[in-house]
Protein backbone atom coordinates (compact mmCIF):
# COMPACT_ATOMS: atom_id res chain seq x y z
CA UNK A 1 0.00 0.00 0.00
CA UNK A 2 2.90 2.62 1.03
CA UNK A 3 4.46 2.07 -2.51
CA UNK A 4 1.58 2.45 -4.24
CA UNK A 5 1.29 5.77 -2.52
CA UNK A 6 4.59 6.13 -3.48
CA UNK A 7 4.24 5.21 -7.23
CA UNK A 8 0.81 7.39 -7.23
CA UNK A 9 3.09 10.72 -6.16
CA UNK A 10 5.25 10.28 -8.59
CA UNK A 11 3.01 9.97 -10.98
CA UNK A 12 1.40 13.00 -9.96
CA UNK A 13 4.85 15.22 -10.21
CA UNK A 14 5.87 13.87 -13.60
CA UNK A 15 2.25 14.57 -14.75
CA UNK A 16 2.09 18.29 -13.08
CA UNK A 17 5.66 18.35 -14.72
CA UNK A 18 4.58 17.61 -18.18
CA UNK A 19 1.19 19.80 -18.22
CA UNK A 20 3.51 22.44 -16.73
CA UNK A 21 5.50 22.39 -19.64
CA UNK A 22 2.70 22.15 -21.82
CA UNK A 23 1.40 25.50 -20.40
CA UNK A 24 4.40 27.76 -19.40
CA UNK A 25 7.02 26.69 -22.19
CA UNK A 26 6.16 28.59 -25.58
CA UNK A 27 5.34 26.85 -28.46
CA UNK A 28 8.35 26.30 -30.70
CA UNK A 29 11.13 25.55 -27.20
CA UNK A 30 12.94 23.27 -28.12
CA UNK A 31 13.16 23.57 -31.90
CA UNK A 32 16.39 23.93 -32.15
CA UNK A 33 18.19 24.04 -28.48
CA UNK A 34 16.45 24.84 -25.11
CA UNK A 35 15.33 28.24 -26.11
CA UNK A 36 12.43 29.64 -28.28
CA UNK A 37 12.99 28.72 -31.85
CA UNK A 38 10.45 30.63 -33.73
CA UNK A 39 12.47 33.90 -32.55
CA UNK A 40 15.26 33.10 -35.08
CA UNK A 41 12.66 33.42 -38.18
CA UNK A 42 11.58 36.73 -36.51
CA UNK A 43 14.76 37.98 -36.54
CA UNK A 44 15.73 36.56 -39.70
CA UNK A 45 12.61 38.22 -40.80
CA UNK A 46 13.22 41.87 -40.11
CA UNK A 47 12.91 44.75 -42.56
CA UNK A 48 16.52 45.35 -44.64
CA UNK A 49 16.67 49.46 -44.12
CA UNK A 50 20.20 49.71 -46.26
CA UNK A 51 20.23 48.03 -49.17
CA UNK A 52 23.64 47.65 -51.46
CA UNK A 53 24.63 50.04 -54.24
CA UNK A 54 22.87 47.69 -56.93
CA UNK A 55 19.74 48.81 -55.32
CA UNK A 56 20.93 52.44 -56.15
CA UNK A 57 21.78 51.11 -60.18
CA UNK A 58 18.26 50.79 -60.88
CA UNK A 59 17.08 54.48 -61.25
CA UNK A 60 21.14 56.01 -61.41
CA UNK A 61 22.92 54.21 -63.80
CA UNK A 62 25.08 57.18 -65.01
CA UNK A 63 26.32 58.09 -61.53
CA UNK A 64 26.67 54.28 -60.98
CA UNK A 65 28.53 53.81 -63.51
CA UNK A 66 30.91 57.21 -63.01
CA UNK A 67 31.30 55.95 -59.51
CA UNK A 68 32.57 52.36 -60.57
CA UNK A 69 35.97 54.77 -62.98
CA UNK A 70 36.70 56.67 -59.80
CA UNK A 71 38.67 56.01 -56.52
CA UNK A 72 35.21 56.28 -54.95
CA UNK A 73 34.11 52.79 -56.70
CA UNK A 74 33.98 50.85 -53.54
CA UNK A 75 31.99 53.53 -51.24
CA UNK A 76 28.51 52.58 -50.74
CA UNK A 77 26.18 54.83 -51.59
CA UNK A 78 24.34 55.10 -48.74
CA UNK A 79 26.60 56.32 -46.62
CA UNK A 80 26.90 59.57 -48.29
CA UNK A 81 22.91 60.17 -48.81
CA UNK A 82 20.71 57.66 -46.62
CA UNK A 83 19.50 54.33 -46.42
CA UNK A 84 17.68 53.12 -49.67
CA UNK A 85 14.99 51.69 -47.32
CA UNK A 86 13.93 55.98 -46.23
CA UNK A 87 14.11 56.65 -50.18
CA UNK A 88 12.16 54.19 -52.34
CA UNK A 89 9.67 50.86 -51.83
CA UNK A 90 8.43 48.60 -54.00
CA UNK A 91 10.66 50.40 -57.03
CA UNK A 92 8.99 53.86 -56.03
CA UNK A 93 10.03 57.11 -54.86
CA UNK A 94 9.01 57.51 -51.05
CA UNK A 95 11.02 60.50 -49.81
CA UNK A 96 13.61 62.72 -51.09
CA UNK A 97 17.34 61.66 -50.23
CA UNK A 98 18.81 64.57 -47.39
CA UNK A 99 22.05 64.85 -50.40
CA UNK A 100 21.44 66.14 -53.48
CA UNK A 101 23.82 66.05 -56.74
CA UNK A 102 25.00 68.71 -56.74
CA UNK A 103 25.13 70.37 -53.36
CA UNK A 104 28.05 72.23 -51.74
CA UNK A 105 30.53 69.67 -49.96
CA UNK A 106 32.89 70.31 -47.38
CA UNK A 107 32.03 68.44 -43.72
CA UNK A 108 31.16 65.29 -45.59
CA UNK A 109 34.15 64.98 -47.87
CA UNK A 110 36.59 66.00 -44.29
CA UNK A 111 34.66 63.39 -42.44
CA UNK A 112 36.92 61.06 -43.93
CA UNK A 113 39.66 62.96 -45.55
CA UNK A 114 40.74 65.55 -43.01
CA UNK A 115 44.31 64.86 -41.58
CA UNK A 116 43.77 63.20 -37.69
CA UNK A 117 46.22 60.90 -36.12
CA UNK A 118 45.94 57.23 -36.60
CA UNK A 119 44.62 57.45 -40.24
CA UNK A 120 46.13 54.74 -42.02
CA UNK A 121 49.87 55.65 -44.40
CA UNK A 122 48.44 55.34 -47.41
CA UNK A 123 44.53 56.73 -47.46
CA UNK A 124 44.50 60.24 -48.83
CA UNK A 125 44.28 63.14 -46.22
CA UNK A 126 44.51 66.95 -46.31
CA UNK A 127 45.00 69.95 -43.87
CA UNK A 128 41.99 71.99 -43.93
CA UNK A 129 42.10 74.66 -45.03
CA UNK A 130 45.87 74.71 -46.02
CA UNK A 131 45.07 72.28 -48.98
CA UNK A 132 43.13 75.29 -50.30
CA UNK A 133 45.20 77.68 -49.89
CA UNK A 134 48.14 75.45 -50.84
CA UNK A 135 46.36 75.00 -54.85
CA UNK A 136 46.09 78.96 -54.86
CA UNK A 137 42.33 78.52 -54.89
CA UNK A 138 39.99 80.96 -52.22
CA UNK A 139 39.77 79.32 -49.15
CA UNK A 140 35.62 79.54 -49.28
CA UNK A 141 35.87 77.14 -51.78
CA UNK A 142 34.34 74.04 -51.22
CA UNK A 143 35.32 70.67 -52.05
CA UNK A 144 33.20 70.26 -54.99
CA UNK A 145 34.43 72.76 -56.93
CA UNK A 146 37.55 70.62 -57.82
CA UNK A 147 36.85 67.03 -57.07
CA UNK A 148 33.07 65.82 -58.65
CA UNK A 149 32.47 63.66 -55.21
CA UNK A 150 31.43 60.22 -57.15
CA UNK A 151 34.78 60.67 -59.01
CA UNK A 152 36.74 62.93 -56.86
CA UNK A 153 39.86 62.77 -59.17
CA UNK A 154 38.24 63.31 -62.76
CA UNK A 155 38.42 66.89 -63.39
CA UNK A 156 42.21 66.55 -61.53
CA UNK A 157 43.51 64.28 -64.11
CA UNK A 158 41.73 66.12 -66.52
CA UNK A 159 42.85 69.84 -66.03
CA UNK A 160 39.35 70.71 -65.63
CA UNK A 161 39.22 71.93 -62.44
CA UNK A 162 39.79 75.72 -63.32
CA UNK A 163 37.01 75.60 -65.72
CA UNK A 164 34.40 73.99 -63.26
CA UNK A 165 35.37 76.34 -60.24
CA UNK A 166 34.19 79.32 -62.13
CA UNK A 167 31.36 77.83 -63.37
CA UNK A 168 30.44 77.25 -59.53
CA UNK A 169 31.75 81.09 -58.93
CA UNK A 170 29.35 82.46 -61.53
CA UNK A 171 26.25 80.43 -60.34
CA UNK A 172 26.76 81.74 -56.59
CA UNK A 173 28.28 78.59 -55.13
CA UNK A 174 31.05 78.97 -52.64
CA UNK B 1 11.20 47.95 -35.39
CA UNK B 2 7.90 46.17 -36.53
CA UNK B 3 7.57 42.38 -35.86
CA UNK B 4 5.11 40.79 -37.87
CA UNK B 5 3.98 38.52 -35.05
CA UNK B 6 0.43 38.17 -37.07
CA UNK B 7 1.20 35.53 -39.17
CA UNK B 8 2.83 33.02 -36.81
CA UNK B 9 -0.19 33.17 -34.93
CA UNK B 10 -2.23 32.66 -37.18
CA UNK B 11 -1.26 29.83 -39.23
CA UNK B 12 1.23 28.28 -36.87
CA UNK B 13 1.05 24.79 -38.03
CA UNK B 14 1.51 25.58 -41.57
CA UNK B 15 4.40 27.64 -40.44
CA UNK B 16 6.34 24.73 -39.06
CA UNK B 17 5.67 23.03 -41.74
CA UNK B 18 7.18 25.39 -43.71
CA UNK B 19 10.24 25.88 -41.44
CA UNK B 20 10.35 21.70 -41.92
CA UNK B 21 10.25 22.09 -45.64
CA UNK B 22 13.00 24.65 -45.66
CA UNK B 23 15.56 22.50 -43.95
CA UNK B 24 15.25 20.64 -46.64
CA UNK B 25 15.71 23.52 -49.32
CA UNK B 26 18.13 25.09 -47.09
CA UNK B 27 20.50 27.08 -49.12
CA UNK B 28 18.59 27.22 -51.79
CA UNK B 29 18.02 31.10 -50.82
CA UNK B 30 21.44 31.89 -51.84
CA UNK B 31 20.52 31.00 -55.38
CA UNK B 32 16.97 33.09 -55.87
CA UNK B 33 18.85 35.95 -57.56
CA UNK B 34 17.83 38.56 -54.92
CA UNK B 35 17.89 41.41 -56.91
CA UNK B 36 18.54 44.66 -55.12
CA UNK B 37 16.16 46.40 -56.81
CA UNK B 38 13.09 44.17 -55.85
CA UNK B 39 14.27 44.28 -52.07
CA UNK B 40 12.22 46.50 -50.91
CA UNK B 41 9.26 44.28 -53.14
CA UNK B 42 10.36 40.82 -51.69
CA UNK B 43 11.02 41.90 -48.12
CA UNK B 44 7.03 43.39 -48.10
CA UNK B 45 5.01 40.53 -50.28
CA UNK B 46 7.11 37.29 -49.99
CA UNK B 47 7.65 37.26 -46.36
CA UNK B 48 6.54 34.44 -45.96
CA UNK B 49 8.22 32.44 -48.68
CA UNK B 50 11.37 34.00 -47.82
CA UNK B 51 11.12 33.13 -43.68
CA UNK B 52 10.61 29.22 -44.86
CA UNK B 53 13.52 28.91 -47.00
CA UNK B 54 15.62 30.40 -44.16
CA UNK B 55 17.27 27.41 -42.06
CA UNK B 56 19.38 28.01 -39.04
CA UNK B 57 20.19 24.34 -39.04
CA UNK B 58 21.58 24.93 -42.20
CA UNK B 59 25.38 24.85 -40.78
CA UNK B 60 27.06 24.29 -44.22
CA UNK B 61 28.57 28.13 -43.64
CA UNK B 62 30.65 28.85 -41.29
CA UNK B 63 30.68 33.08 -41.11
CA UNK B 64 33.35 35.12 -39.22
CA UNK B 65 33.99 38.78 -39.40
CA UNK B 66 37.21 40.35 -39.68
CA UNK B 67 38.39 43.68 -38.41
CA UNK B 68 41.02 44.99 -40.24
CA UNK B 69 42.37 47.85 -37.46
CA UNK B 70 45.25 49.40 -40.27
CA UNK B 71 42.72 49.87 -43.19
CA UNK B 72 39.75 51.77 -40.44
CA UNK B 73 39.88 55.19 -40.95
CA UNK B 74 37.95 56.33 -38.16
CA UNK B 75 34.59 57.80 -40.21
CA UNK B 76 32.04 56.03 -37.92
CA UNK B 77 30.10 54.83 -41.11
CA UNK B 78 29.25 52.11 -39.83
CA UNK B 79 27.95 53.11 -36.75
CA UNK B 80 25.65 55.46 -38.58
CA UNK B 81 24.49 52.92 -40.49
CA UNK B 82 24.00 50.19 -37.86
CA UNK B 83 21.65 52.73 -36.06
CA UNK B 84 19.36 53.25 -38.64
CA UNK B 85 19.26 49.47 -39.85
CA UNK B 86 18.59 47.80 -36.87
CA UNK B 87 16.87 51.28 -35.04
CA UNK B 88 19.37 51.48 -31.65
CA UNK B 89 17.89 54.07 -29.78
CA UNK B 90 20.54 57.00 -29.00
CA UNK B 91 23.16 56.51 -26.12
CA UNK B 92 23.01 53.04 -26.85
CA UNK B 93 25.54 51.53 -29.32
CA UNK B 94 25.52 48.05 -31.09
CA UNK B 95 28.94 48.65 -33.12
CA UNK B 96 31.87 51.63 -32.06
CA UNK B 97 34.69 52.99 -33.31
CA UNK B 98 37.84 53.61 -30.37
CA UNK B 99 40.56 55.48 -30.80
CA UNK B 100 43.71 54.69 -29.64
CA UNK B 101 46.79 56.65 -29.35
CA UNK B 102 50.42 56.03 -27.61
CA UNK B 103 52.66 58.37 -26.53
CA UNK B 104 56.25 57.80 -26.56
CA UNK B 105 56.28 57.37 -23.04
CA UNK B 106 54.32 54.51 -23.94
CA UNK B 107 50.84 55.95 -22.37
CA UNK B 108 47.75 54.57 -23.76
CA UNK B 109 45.00 56.98 -24.08
CA UNK B 110 41.75 56.07 -25.48
CA UNK B 111 38.59 57.87 -26.25
CA UNK B 112 35.04 57.08 -28.59
CA UNK B 113 33.47 60.10 -28.01
CA UNK B 114 29.88 59.06 -29.39
CA UNK B 115 31.06 55.87 -30.04
CA UNK B 116 32.90 57.52 -32.93
CA UNK B 117 29.73 57.97 -34.98
CA UNK B 118 30.33 61.74 -36.06
CA UNK B 119 33.99 60.51 -37.42
CA UNK B 120 37.18 61.74 -35.84
CA UNK B 121 37.60 65.12 -37.41
CA UNK B 122 40.27 66.67 -34.40
CA UNK B 123 43.18 66.01 -33.43
CA UNK B 124 43.27 65.08 -29.46
CA UNK B 125 44.48 68.35 -27.94
CA UNK B 126 44.87 67.12 -24.30
CA UNK B 127 48.20 65.40 -24.71
CA UNK B 128 51.17 67.14 -24.04
CA UNK B 129 53.86 64.42 -25.77
CA UNK B 130 54.67 63.41 -29.06
CA UNK B 131 52.43 60.76 -30.28
CA UNK B 132 54.04 57.27 -31.31
CA UNK B 133 51.42 55.55 -32.83
CA UNK B 134 47.65 56.19 -33.39
CA UNK B 135 44.88 53.85 -34.73
CA UNK B 136 41.04 53.62 -34.85
CA UNK B 137 39.63 49.87 -33.47
CA UNK B 138 36.23 49.32 -34.76
CA UNK B 139 34.36 46.76 -31.38
CA UNK B 140 31.09 44.65 -32.06
CA UNK B 141 29.31 41.72 -30.70
CA UNK B 142 32.08 38.99 -30.79
CA UNK B 143 29.73 36.16 -31.74
CA UNK B 144 31.78 33.51 -29.00
CA UNK B 145 32.06 30.11 -29.73
CA UNK B 146 31.21 29.89 -25.89
CA UNK B 147 29.37 32.79 -25.24
CA UNK B 148 29.52 33.78 -21.16
CA UNK B 149 26.25 35.99 -21.79
CA UNK B 150 24.44 32.88 -22.95
CA UNK B 151 25.58 31.03 -19.82
CA UNK B 152 24.14 33.58 -17.55
CA UNK B 153 21.11 33.84 -18.83
CA UNK B 154 18.13 32.92 -16.52
CA UNK B 155 15.31 32.64 -18.49
CA UNK B 156 17.04 30.95 -21.70
CA UNK B 157 16.24 34.02 -23.71
CA UNK B 158 19.92 34.47 -25.45
CA UNK B 159 20.79 31.93 -27.16
CA UNK B 160 23.19 30.74 -30.55
CA UNK B 161 21.52 29.57 -33.21
CA UNK B 162 22.55 26.28 -34.80
CA UNK B 163 24.45 28.21 -37.23
CA UNK B 164 26.67 29.75 -34.77
CA UNK B 165 24.89 33.25 -34.27
CA UNK B 166 24.18 34.86 -30.31
CA UNK B 167 20.85 36.15 -30.45
CA UNK B 168 18.22 38.24 -27.53
CA UNK B 169 15.03 36.88 -27.68
CA UNK B 170 13.37 40.04 -27.30
CA UNK B 171 9.58 39.09 -26.33
CA UNK B 172 11.33 36.53 -24.00
CA UNK B 173 14.23 38.61 -21.82
CA UNK B 174 13.27 40.17 -18.52
CA UNK B 175 15.71 42.59 -18.73
CA UNK B 176 17.91 41.90 -15.64
CA UNK B 177 21.10 42.47 -16.71
CA UNK B 178 22.85 39.38 -16.34
CA UNK B 179 24.24 38.89 -19.37
CA UNK B 180 25.19 42.91 -19.88
CA UNK B 181 27.89 42.41 -16.33
CA UNK B 182 28.90 39.17 -18.04
CA UNK B 183 29.88 39.79 -22.11
CA UNK B 184 33.84 40.86 -21.46
CA UNK B 185 33.74 42.73 -24.39
CA UNK B 186 30.60 45.17 -23.16
CA UNK B 187 28.93 44.66 -26.34
CA UNK B 188 25.82 44.19 -24.29
CA UNK B 189 23.40 47.00 -23.13
CA UNK B 190 19.41 47.60 -22.19
CA UNK B 191 17.34 48.83 -24.86
CA UNK B 192 15.68 52.19 -23.54
CA UNK B 193 12.46 51.88 -25.86
CA UNK B 194 12.49 48.40 -25.61
CA UNK B 195 13.22 47.38 -21.82
CA UNK B 196 14.96 43.92 -23.18
CA UNK B 197 18.35 43.34 -23.30
CA UNK B 198 19.85 44.40 -27.00
CA UNK B 199 22.79 43.78 -28.97
CA UNK B 200 24.86 43.78 -32.49
CA UNK B 201 23.56 40.12 -34.17
CA UNK B 202 25.95 40.72 -36.66
CA UNK B 203 22.85 41.92 -38.87
CA UNK B 204 21.27 38.54 -39.11
CA UNK B 205 18.41 39.79 -40.64
CA UNK B 206 20.83 40.77 -43.48
CA UNK B 207 22.82 37.60 -43.48
CA UNK B 208 20.18 35.27 -43.36
CA UNK B 209 19.15 37.03 -46.68
CA UNK B 210 22.14 36.87 -48.26
CA UNK B 211 23.21 40.18 -48.03
CA UNK B 212 26.66 42.08 -45.98
CA UNK B 213 25.53 42.80 -42.38
CA UNK B 214 25.12 46.37 -42.91
CA UNK B 215 28.13 48.35 -41.22
CA UNK B 216 30.62 46.22 -43.56
CA UNK B 217 28.68 47.31 -46.55
CA UNK B 218 28.93 50.83 -45.12
CA UNK B 219 32.60 50.32 -44.56
CA UNK B 220 34.33 52.53 -47.42
CA UNK B 221 38.06 51.28 -46.90
CA UNK B 222 36.78 47.66 -46.40
CA UNK B 223 38.15 47.81 -42.57
CA UNK B 224 35.29 45.48 -41.83
CA UNK B 225 35.21 42.08 -43.88
CA UNK B 226 32.31 39.42 -43.38
CA UNK B 227 32.07 35.97 -45.32
CA UNK B 228 31.97 32.30 -44.69
CA UNK B 229 35.26 30.54 -43.88
CA UNK B 230 34.28 27.55 -45.62
CA UNK B 231 34.17 29.29 -49.04
CA UNK B 232 37.93 29.30 -50.18
CA UNK B 233 37.12 32.30 -52.35
CA UNK B 234 36.20 34.55 -49.82
CA UNK B 235 37.92 37.32 -48.65
CA UNK B 236 38.07 36.01 -45.18
CA UNK B 237 38.93 32.56 -45.79
CA UNK B 238 41.80 34.41 -47.88
CA UNK B 239 43.13 35.85 -44.78
CA UNK B 240 42.33 33.14 -42.40
CA UNK B 241 44.48 30.65 -44.66
CA UNK B 242 47.32 33.27 -45.02
CA UNK B 243 50.01 33.63 -43.25
CA UNK B 244 48.90 36.94 -41.66
CA UNK B 245 48.32 37.38 -37.90
CA UNK B 246 44.80 36.93 -36.59
CA UNK B 247 44.33 37.96 -32.64
CA UNK B 248 40.93 37.53 -30.88
CA UNK B 249 39.92 39.87 -28.02
CA UNK B 250 40.69 38.49 -24.50
CA UNK B 251 41.74 34.80 -25.45
CA UNK B 252 42.43 34.00 -22.14
CA UNK B 253 39.03 34.02 -21.21
CA UNK B 254 38.25 30.91 -23.62
CA UNK B 255 35.16 32.45 -24.72
CA UNK B 256 36.66 32.04 -28.49
CA UNK B 257 35.01 34.44 -30.31
CA UNK B 258 34.29 34.24 -34.01
CA UNK B 259 35.51 38.07 -34.27
CA UNK B 260 39.27 38.24 -35.41
CA UNK B 261 41.57 41.62 -35.54
CA UNK B 262 44.12 41.96 -38.46
CA UNK B 263 46.89 43.78 -37.76
CA UNK B 264 45.77 44.94 -34.01
CA UNK B 265 48.73 46.19 -31.31
CA UNK B 266 49.01 44.42 -27.98
CA UNK B 267 47.17 47.30 -26.37
CA UNK B 268 43.81 46.48 -27.94
CA UNK B 269 44.08 42.60 -27.46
Amino acid sequence: MFYFRLVLLLVGIVILIVVGRMIFLPDSWGQYGYYRGAYIHEEAAKNLVYGTNDSCKECHKEIYDLKLQGHHQRLSCEICHAPVGEHAQNGEKIADMPRKLGEPQVDLCLKCHIKVEGKPEKFPVIEYPKHLSDQNVKVTHTCDQCHTVHAPLENIERGRTKGVTLKMEVSGGN
Amino acid sequence: MEIDQGFIDKDRRGFIEKVLRGSLKGSLLLLIPMHSDLFAQVLNEEKDKIISLIDPKDTRKNYAFMVDVGACIGCGSCCVADRKENHVPEGSYRTWVERYVIDIYNTVYVDAPNGGEDGYTHMREDIKEPIKNAFYVPKLCNMCQEPSCVQVCPVAATFKTPDGFVLVDSTHCVACGYCVQACPYGVRFINNETHTADKCTWCYHRVSKGKLPACVNACPTGARKFGDLNDPNSEVAKIYNSKKILKVLKKQLGNEPVLYYLGANEEVI
